[in-house]
């Protein structure tokens, strides 16, 4: 194959790197703890880029899902100047032992963390 | 042999016919030296590439293409009904609604595949315990009789859903194997919310 064309493939390949780099918005969202008693406030954090560069202004939807039963709805968040957010949410009284799963979205995209757990204090 | 194998072997044999067109004008313009360790196994690539490409090609085709036995669904509009506010959306955290259903393809008669899912979230918006059901717009059926020949259900239950929840919920639409001259049918999906039961 002539030389020109790997460099063509070479270049292709740089080009799509620099535009994921550049357009791709990720989400990402974490919370204080592993582990949580019921009545305890879990602190919720993230972000949401493109790129290197965060988005302000930008809302944020969130969501708790138990190990069963229905999903707790959060009030949505808005994104700051450097494009982070935070929330919190208090362990219901009656919320199940196990592996909670908290998500996420904005522009489309969502982050999943399967981190929070109950244990019955 | 039923008449959709028959469709894939001609299928691949076209395929293969083509590929084997295709290596050998590649062997004219490329005139590598005979038995040599490149040659061989650069026919050797060659053969599989072709082969994998038949296997695609022929899986995208009998996918994409109607033919016997098949049920082309079109999406089924989703309209929302109840004097409770509240939302269907395709994720968990409310964000994309739901105003459409993709079922897909069914093919009772070929592969058995007689059924489609399809799952959403119910996200209660008011500040009181919604009860919801799903069913169909009887009128909205075309053709008008195609119902018959149909399912429709899903798992949300009968327990209340509190404000500011969500629950998963799974829609499943089933096909008889008896429709026979019924290929492409719509119709509209209706689910309510209320603030009591719903009764039978």
């Amino acid at each position: 194959m002539s030389w020109w064309i790997w460099l063509l493939i070479l270049l292709i390949i740089i080009l799509l790197w620099i535009l994921k780099r550049v357009i791709v918005v990720a989400v990402t969202v974490t919370v204080d703890k592993a582990d949580y008693y019921r009545g305890e406030t879990v602190q919720i954090s993230g972000s949401v880029k493109r790129g290197v560069s965060g988005q302000s202004g930008k809302t944020v939807a969130l969501a708790i899902a138990p190990p069963e039963g229905d999903v707790y709805n959060l009030p949505n968040v808005t994104t700051d100047a450097q494009g982070n957010f935070n929330s919190s949410w208090v362990v219901p009284i009656d919320a199940e032992d196990g592996l909670h799963t908290l998500t996420a979205t904005s522009l489309g995209v969502s982050a999943t963390k399967t981190f929070t757990r109950i244990q019955r204090r | 042999m039923s008449f959709d194998e028959f469709l894939r072997f001609m299928a691949i044999l076209l395929f293969f016919i083509l590929g084997g067109l295709i290596i050998y004008s590649l062997s004219l313009w490329m005139k590598p030296k005979a038995f040599s360790p490149a040659s061989v196994f650069a026919f050797i690539v060659l053969i599989f590439s072709v082969f994998g490409a038949s296997m695609g090609g022929v899986n995208y085709i009998l996918e994409t293409l109607p033919h016997y036995g098949e049920i082309e669904i079109p999406t089924s509009g989703v309209v929302k009904r109840g004097d409770v506010a509240y939302g269907i959306y395709r994720d968990v955290t409310g964000t994309v609604e739901v105003t459409f259903i993709d079922w897909g393809v069914l093919m009772p008669r070929t592969t058995g595949k007689d059924n489609s899912n399809f799952t959403l979230y119910i996200r209660n918006e008011d500040v009181i315990p919604i009860y919801c059901t799903v069913n169909w717009n009887q009128t909205s059926w075309d053709p008008p009789n195609a119902d018959q020949f149909f399912t429709l259900t899903w798992n949300f239950g009968e327990t209340p859903l509190y404000p500011n929840r969500t629950r998963k919920a799974t829609l499943n639409l089933k096909v008889n194997s008896a429709i026979t001259e019924i290929t492409q049918f719509s119709f509209t999906i209706i689910i309510t919310a209320s603030d009591e039961p719903f009764i039978g």
